[in-house]
């Protein structure tokens, strides 16, 4: 495979797989690429797409590992146990189909969940103004958080 | 059993996954910079320079800003769609958890005998397919903000797909539609919308965070609907309102969550002889839904919203039995008018924080369900004043604060309730106790102590 098709065809499974365990947005973009970069440099393109696929996890699990030097120990754990979750639940479509479900389960909750989700994952919105807004502790809001996460997560698993 | 580790993962992921549909985040496009980097740096074994992590920062400022674009094109928020009546005439439809579909094929799959249908991005291509569905009685079909989002840079994002008025109109076909709700479809004008309400049994009607021109409103209202509900909708005016006033037939009318309210359409609405619901909910400073743009709608001049001011246009409307003036910024004063509309029955006061005892003390007499959810003042002196009303049968007073320990008794021995909703407060188990003992309705939440 020529190198634009193979990093078009493995950025986003990777920089997923990244996120979902737990590697910030912007250091997923830049381990994503520096993943991508030892592969091509080692002509991983060449070969068949699974094995490339492994490699390239792999190789940005390797590279996480170096930037948790300090909670090493708790990162491995987390990531390994992502890799499992990824190849049953996400490796065949690059979390396509976990992310429609998240979609069919946000779309089933009462209003006021999906505004708190809506306040918080795409506003932004600080934990204190979530409790202003929805008359809420903020300890009343991180427990509606909570219990919300929880939610959606269950029904993910139901779904997929 | 789960592993704690697989725990962890597991809300990773489901951060991951918020994140990216909910919020807007998206993965980013690094064809150029992989590559570039790779012409250029040398034989070195270091994958990353100095250089190639500047462009990845610029490529995520990028990638910010065309999440921010594609948020602000892609249409409307979820909204309230509450106002279904469960008592009374008439009967509205009461949403159960109706099948979500999303393509034509989707809707081939349901049972034919299926009755409530929830659609998320569908397109006039899809819509012949609910045809088949001849017991169909309730349709929503809503622009999803989280599709509008899919996508990012790495493939072809996907535009927020429409339904037209041609594409509702062959609906005409359903002969047990009742109900319809459009939730942020900008491609509706009005004529196939029209056509659609004069040749169906359709009777309710939800435009939500639509632009509404006075014209549709106008023809729309001169039809037999009893429900017409603009929650988070605009671009209508006098012109519109008047129209609305004008209807003989119309029992609810909703604005909730509108950004835009004058006093004077309220004063049109008051002659409206056979309202029976009117919703105001959301409108004002004090909501959390003005403010909030999700829509590509341009911006309307605020208007008054629900203050003290409006209220005094709020007469006479002789068969108005439900209110809702929710997060309003309405004080005492402003609540005294509702002695004017002596059938009312229902009010929600909820987030409306300026209430006293003296506020409800000024209340008609008639009411029988009221909400203040939220309230931040419920002092003894307030409970006393909601307690001494005997026609009070619901009452929500969920997240209210102030309570103190005299509040509470009294409320322990308001043996006329019928149903209570006090969620949200931190009670004790003894105080806990003797309000379940007070009706079998009674919602206390989750034990805080």
């Amino acid at each position: 495979m020529e190198a634009t098709a193979f990093v078009r065809k493995h950025q986003v499974g990777l920089w997923r797989f990244l996120r979902s365990a737990g590697c910030d947005a912007a250091l997923a973009d830049e381990l994503t690429q520096d993943t991508l970069l030892i592969a091509l440099r080692r002509d991983v393109a060449s070969r068949e797409q699974r094995t490339a696929a492994a490699f390239l996890r792999t190789t940005a699990r390797n590279l996480w590992m170096k930037r948790r030097h300090s909670d090493r120990r708790r990162a491995e754990r987390l990531i390994d146990a992502a890799e499992q979750l990824w190849q049953r639940d996400a490796a065949p479509d690059d979390g396509n189909q976990l992310l429609d479900a998240l979609e069919r389960c946000v779309a089933e909750l009462p209003e006021r969940s999906r505004t708190a989700l809506e306040r918080s994952y795409h506003d932004g919105a600080t934990r204190q103004e979530l409790a202003t807004e929805l008359n809420l502790t903020e300890h009343g809001v991180r427990n509606m958080m909570q219990r919300l996460r929880k939610a959606l997560r269950d029904c993910i698993e139901r779904r997929i | 059993m789960t592993e704690p580790n697989q725990e962890d993962a597991k809300n990773a992921r489901i951060d991951w996954l918020l994140k990216e549909r909910v919020g807007g985040e998206t993965p980013p496009d690094l064809q150029h910079a992989v590559l570039s980097q790779l012409q250029t740096e040398s034989e070195t074994a270091n994958p990353a320079t100095q250089s190639s992590r500047w462009l990845a920062a610029a490529l995520v400022v990028i990638g910010i800003g065309a999440v921010i674009a594609v948020s602000q094109i892609s249409g409307a928020r979820p909204s309230d769609q509450t106002g279904a009546h469960q008592d009374g005439e008439p009967k509205f439809i009461v949403w159960h958890t109706p099948t979500i579909v999303r393509t034509r094929q989707d809707i081939e799959a349901l049972p034919k005998d299926t009755k409530q249908v929830f659609g998320i991005n569908l397109s006039d291509d899809a819509l012949p397919a609910l045809l088949r569905l001849q017991k169909l009685e309730a349709i929503a079909m809503t622009v999803s903000t989280f599709e509008a989002l899919r996508g990012g840079p790495l493939k072809p994002k996907t535009a927020p797909i429409f339904v037209t008025d041609d594409g509702i109109e062959r609906l005409a076909a359903l002969p047990k539609l009742q109900a319809l709700i459009l939730e942020g479809q900008l491609r509706i004008q009005g004529p196939g919308l029209v056509r659609l309400v004069k040749n169906t049994t359709l009777r309710e009607l939800n435009l939500v965070s639509m632009a509404i021109p006075d014209k549709l409103l106008a023809d729309l209202c001169e039809l037999p609907l009893l429900a017409l509900r603009l929650n988070g909708s605009q671009s209508f005016g006098d012109a519109g309102i008047k129209a609305i006033a004008s209807s003989a037939t119309l029992r609810e009318v909703s604005l909730r969550g509108c950004t835009h309210l004058e006093d004077h359409w309220i004063a049109n609405l008051s002659g409206m002889a056979s309202l029976e619901a009117l919703n105001l909910g959301g409108i004002g400073s004090h909501t959390i839904f003005t403010g909030i743009r999700l829509n590509p709608l341009p911006e309307p001049a605020p208007g008054s919203g629900v203050t003290d001011r409006l209220m005094q246009q709020l007469a006479p409307l002789p068969k108005l039995r439900r209110l809702s003036l929710s997060a309003g910024s309405v004080t005492d004063k402003g609540v005294q008018a509702l002695q004017k509309i002596p059938s009312l029955r229902e009010l929600d006061l909820g987030g409306v924080g300026e209430i006293t005892a003296a506020g409800i003390d000024a209340l008609p007499a008639g009411i029988s369900s009221l909400h203040l959810i939220g309230h931040q003042q419920l002092d003894a002196s307030m409970m006393q004043a909601l307690l001494a009303r005997t026609s009070l049968r619901d009452l929500h007073l969920g997240w209210c604060k102030g309570m103190d320990q005299d509040a509470i008794d009294n409320l322990c021995a308001a043996t006329h309730l019928k149903s209570l909703n006090v969620a949200g407060w931190e009670l004790s188990d003894a105080d806990r106790k003797r309000l379940s003992a007070l009706t079998t309705e009674v919602n206390l939440g989750k034990s805080k102590r």
